[in-house]
């Protein structure tokens, strides 16, 4: 029996969908076996930031209302043979499925998946309420603004209610010189509004940007910094303690000259 | 319609009480206490009896009443004991400041504990276990104790005093009936804003540590809000 995990934030546009693709291509690296459900009907994109789109066949609400088996509706993907895509329907709304209907699919699906991601519509509404239906963990996005963890504390709250506990926190398009300049909220200080454990911090990176566009999860970067989050919070998620990343600015070869000419200050 | 009698309800907030005619006796107020049951009985139900006025029942006489009231119409009782009138505060905001006349009192209202009445249930405080997130919200008619955080987003509105053991960075409303004794105390004091009676404050915007090591106490002093170590 898998485990189903839904990933969630209140606000839109933190990086809920490019999050759901990267953990669920790093679960799959580390070789478990995945499922990406995509609840966000009517707005589909997770198939789009993991560049199946052009694949899908049947939908979950094709699932729900009996048309195909989950089976068919499954979308494999094109790198990892062990990671597939459930994805939204596009013509329908929210009110398409009801969160019984979820709850008994993500059921089904955790009975042949080591992990089931639920990438989970922004807002409180119908769209929320099915996606947090069947998870038994909640992972909850973030991004350093206020108007963003003000959210993240609503979503919380909602999903206490819900009686999903224990959510996990990642703080998503961290700046790190932003916040070494003050600019910009620090991790220490999310942490210390939304009182929830920290799973990751991954910080803004072009690459994503990049990979997303292009329809391939920015884990496969080697080298890129936030593929190396995700990677982490993989890891963390399927059980490991891995340090968190210390993010420190890269400093050019001129300020370095500057430092090391001006050592004896 | 039963025409005025010996005995007659009368509504309070919190219940009912008796309003007993002095010069009568106990069977008369008895007997005319069954008329007006037997025609209202059952628009009574669900309240309860918070005293009695006007005459002093002895132990037989009040298990009989209770008898009558609880057994046979279903409405509570909570006490039979000498009920006084007192007065309410008020319950609207609207005006600027409350008038001399109808100030609430400042004390508590404190009872002597009758033990007599075993099932009294009644509390002048509600008290929150764990943070209050953004969208959460507590009303109530007496003071209110959080356990936790009060969070952005989230509100505390009491009619009584607010005691936090944690951080206010919510919006919390003490005193919202008019009563400008009401206090605000947390471990931090740092709401988006702060009402206490029909007074409004926003703290300054200032960069002041998100901890203290100090409680800060919230009061009404010289017309304005005012933030405090709280001794």
């Amino acid at each position: 029996m898998g485990e189903s995990i839904v990933i969630t934030s209140g606000k839109g546009g933190v990086g809920k969908t490019t999050t759901t693709a990267n953990i669920g291509a790093a679960l799959a690296l580390l070789g478990k076996k995945v499922c990406v459900i995509d609840a966000d009907i009517g707005l589909r994109n997770l198939d789009i930031v993991m560049g199946l789109e052009n694949r899908i066949v049947y939908d979950i609400v094709d699932v729900v209302t009996g048309v195909c088996k989950v089976k068919q509706a499954l979308i494999k993907d094109k790198r990892f043979e062990n990671l597939s895509l459930l994805p939204a329907a596009q013509t329908k709304d929210k009110n398409a499925i009801n969160p019984e209907q979820m709850k008994e699919l993500i059921l089904s699906l955790k009975k042949t998946h080591d992990f089931v991601l639920v990438d989970c519509p922004a807002g409180i509404e119908q769209g929320f309420k099915n996606a947090i239906s069947g998870a038994d963990r909640a992972i909850v996005v973030t991004t350093p603004e206020v108007s963003a963890v003000r959210d993240a504390d609503r979503i919380i709250g909602l999903l206490e209610a819900a009686e999903v506990y224990d959510p996990r926190l990642i703080v998503n398009r961290l700046r790190v010189d932003m916040v070494k300049r003050g600019e910009m909220m620090n991790v220490e200080d999310i942490e210390d509004i939304l009182a929830i454990d920290l799973i990751g911090v991954v910080p803004d990176d072009e690459e994503v940007v990049m990979s997303t566009n292009r329809g391939e999860p920015a884990v496969l970067k080697e080298h890129s910094l936030s593929g190396m989050a995700f990677r982490n919070i993989a890891r963390r998620i399927s059980g490991e303690d891995i340090p968190f990343l210390q993010f420190d600015v890269q400093e050019s070869f001129f300020e370095k000259l500057k430092k090391a000419l001006s050592f004896g200050k | 319609m039963v025409q005025k009698g010996p005995v007659e309800f009368k509504g309070k907030l919190n219940g009912l009480y008796l309003n007993c005619d002095p010069n009568e006796s106990f069977d008369s107020i008895f007997n005319f206490l069954k008329i007006v049951l037997d025609e209202r009985g059952s628009f009574y139900k669900g309240s309860k009896i918070i005293g009695v006025k006007g005459q002093t029942f002895n132990y037989k006489q009040k298990a009989q009443i209770e008898a009558l009231i609880y057994d046979q119409y279903g409405i509570e009782v909570e006490t039979l004991e000498a009920f006084e009138v007192k007065k309410r505060e008020p319950l609207t905001v609207k005006e600027a400041t409350p008038l001399e006349a109808i100030k609430p009192e400042i004390k508590p209202e404190l009872k002597p504990v009758t033990h007599a009445e075993p099932n009294t249930k009644v509390s002048d405080t509600h008290f929150v276990f764990g943070t209050m997130r953004s969208g959460k919200s507590v009303h109530f008619p007496g003071h209110v104790v959080v356990i936790g955080d009060v969070n952005p987003g989230a509100e505390v509105v009491a009619e009584g005093n607010i005691i936090v053991l944690g951080r206010i960075l919510g919006f919390v409303h003490a005193g919202s009936a008019g009563n400008d004794q009401a206090i605000i105390i947390a471990n931090l004091l740092k709401p988006t804003q702060i009402r206490i009676s029909t007074y409004i404050s926003v703290p300054p915007s200032d960069d002041a540590p998100i901890h203290s090591n100090v409680p800060e106490k919230a009061t009404v002093t010289h017309g304005e809000i005012r933030i405090e170590a709280c001794h």
